[in-house]
C-alpha cells in the first residue's frame, strides 16, 4: 500500500489532486492527527469535516485557509461523515463564523441530540445487562458529555439532509452520497464522480479499524451493516482514498477486504471461546481482547472493548450462529 | 519464487484443528497467498487439572508478491 506523505515533514496542507486539499488538525488524544478536506468547486469551496472544537484546532485551520489564500466566506459548504467530536465537534462555531450549509445524514443528527441530553442510566443500566461489574447505582458513572466534554459543540439542525446515493452538485463539483452505516448509524463516504476520489471519513481508515460497537440506543447489529458497508464501498469505482486518519492510498477494495477479514477472524475467536460454555460480551472480551483489560484505569477503552464484541456477538446471533438468554438481569451468549 | 515462513501460535478452547484455523484467518487478514502451514507443536492447556484448551504453533509458508511501484 502507498502512503505518500508518510516520509515528509508535517504539513498543514498537502494538495492530494487538483484542487483538493487535505488539511491536517491536532486532536488532543490518539488518534492524534485528523484530515479534513477542502475541496475547490469553482464558485466556492465545500468542506468535509471539522475537527474538535478546541481552539488549536480552529487555529490550525484557520491557518490552512490562509495559506491557501481561501477567504473563511468562500467555504459554502461543510459536510459531515459522522459526527463524532473530531469531526463535526466544531462544526456549531464553523457555521456561525463561516456560514455555510450543513449537509449531515438525519440519523448523525439523532446521535448529536441523544448524546447532547443524555445522563448516565443508559449506559450503566446497558452495561451491567452485558456482564460488565459495576455498582446499581455508581456515584461517578458519566454521562456522555462528560466523556467528550468541550471538544463536542456540534450543530444541532441541517440544510440539508443526507440521503444514500443522492449526487450534490456543488459548483462544477459532483459529489455522491454513499451511506455507510457501522462505525455509526449514519457515517457517510463521499464519491467525487469526476476525480474519482473517495471520502471515507473514518469507514476505510489505511491502518487502524475503526471502532464499531452495540450501545443503550442501538442499532443491535451495527457489525452486520458495517461489513455491508465494506461490500457497499468495494464496488465503487474510485482512484484514491482520503481518510479521516492516516495518509491518502490507493485500492479501496483491497482494503474493504481486509476489514472484512479482520471482524470474521475475530467473530471466529469469540466463537471459540464459546464453546467452553455460555458467556456474557464482558466474559468474551476479558479472553479476546485481554491486553485492554489489564490497566485497570482505562474504563474508556474497557467498555468500548465490550461493546465492540458485543457487536461480533450480536452479527453472529443475527447469522443464527448463537442464542441469547438473559440470567439475572445479565445477556448470555451460547453456540447454538 | 520467494517464499517467506512465520511462526505463529493460535489457540481454541474446543480442539486442535480449531485452534489452526483461528490463527490462520487472524493472519490471512494481512498476509495474502499462505499456501500452508506445518503444525510445529501442540499443546494442552490445564487449568485445575483439567484440559482447558489447545494451543498450536503453526510455521506458515507464504508467496512473497511484490507490488510495483508506479
Amino acid at each position: 500500500m502507498t502512503q505518500p506523505g508518510d516520509e515528509e515533514q508535517p504539513a498543514k496542507t498537502r494538495e492530494v489532486a487538483r484542487g483538493v486539499f487535505e488539511v491536517f488538525l491536532p486532536l488532543p488524544s490518539k488518534p492524534t492527527i485528523i484530515n479534513v478536506w477542502l475541496i475547490d468547486c469553482g464558485d466556492g469551496w465545500a468542506l468535509v469535516d471539522t475537527g474538535v472544537a478546541r481552539e488549536e484546532s480552529r487555529a490550525a485551520f484557520a491557518g490552512a485557509l490562509a495559506a491557501l489564500g481561501v477567504a473563511p466566506a468562500d467555504v459554502t459548504h461543510l459536510l459531515a461523515t459522522h459526527h463524532h467530536p473530531d469531526h463535526f465537534g466544531a462544526s456549531r462555531a464553523y457555521r456561525d463564523e463561516i456560514g455555510g450549509r450543513i449537509h449531515i445524514h438525519p440519523a448523525e443528527l439523532e446521535r448529536i441530540a441523544y448524546t447532547l441530553n443524555a445522563g448516565p442510566d443508559d449506559m450503566v443500566r446497558h452495561s451491567r445487562r452485558n456482564g460488565i461489574p459495576i455498582p446499581t447505582q455508581p456515584t461517578d458513572a458519566p454521562k456522555p458529555m462528560d466523556v467528550w466534554a468541550a471538544t463536542f459543540q456540534p450543530v444541532t439542525e441541517a440544510d440539508h439532509l443526507l440521503t444514500d446515493g443522492e449526487v450534490l452538485q456543488i459548483g462544477r463539483r459532483r459529489l455522491q452520497v454513499i451511506w455507510t452505516p457501522g462505525h455509526t448509524p449514519g457515517h457517510c463516504c463521499f464519491l467525487d464522480l469526476d476525480d474519482r476520489l473517495l471520502f471515507v471519513g473514518d469507514h476505510l481508515l489505511p491502518r487502524i479499524t475503526p471502532h464499531v460497537g452495540v450501545y443503550a440506543t442501538g442499532p443491535e447489529n451495527p457489525l452486520g451493516d458495517f461489513l455491508a458497508s465494506q461490500e457497499k464501498v468495494a464496488r465503487l469505482d474510485a482512484r484514491l482514498v482520503c481518510p479521516a486518519h492516516g495518509g491518502v492510498y490507493e485500492d479501496h477494495r483491497h482494503r474493504a477486504r481486509q476489514l472484512i477479514r479482520h471482524h470474521e477472524a475475530r467473530a471466529a475467536e469469540m466463537k471459540d471461546v464459546l464453546r467452553a460454555g455460555p458467556a456474557s460480551a464482558y466474559d468474551v472480551a476479558r479472553r479476546v481482547f485481554r491486553w485492554v483489560f489489564e490497566n485497570p484505569n482505562d474504563r474508556f477503552q474497557a467498555g468500548a472493548a465490550v461493546m465492540e464484541t458485543l457487536a461480533h456477538l450480536e452479527m453472529l446471533r443475527a447469522r443464527g450462529e448463537l442464542r441469547r438468554d438473559e440470567r439475572d438481569a445479565v445477556l448470555f451468549y451460547e453456540v447454538r | 519464487m520467494v517464499e517467506k515462513i512465520i511462526d505463529l501460535t493460535g489457540t481454541s478452547t474446543t480442539s486442535i484443528e480449531d485452534a489452526v484455523s483461528i490463527a490462520i484467518a487472524r493472519a490471512s487478514v494481512t498476509i495474502s497467498g499462505i499456501k500452508d502451514a506445518v503444525v510445529t507443536e501442540t499443546r494442552a492447556l490445564v487449568e485445575d487439572g483439567r484440559v482447558t484448551g489447545w494451543k498450536v504453533t503453526l510455521r506458515v509458508t507464504f508467496e512473497i508478491k511484490d507490488r510495483l511501484h508506479e
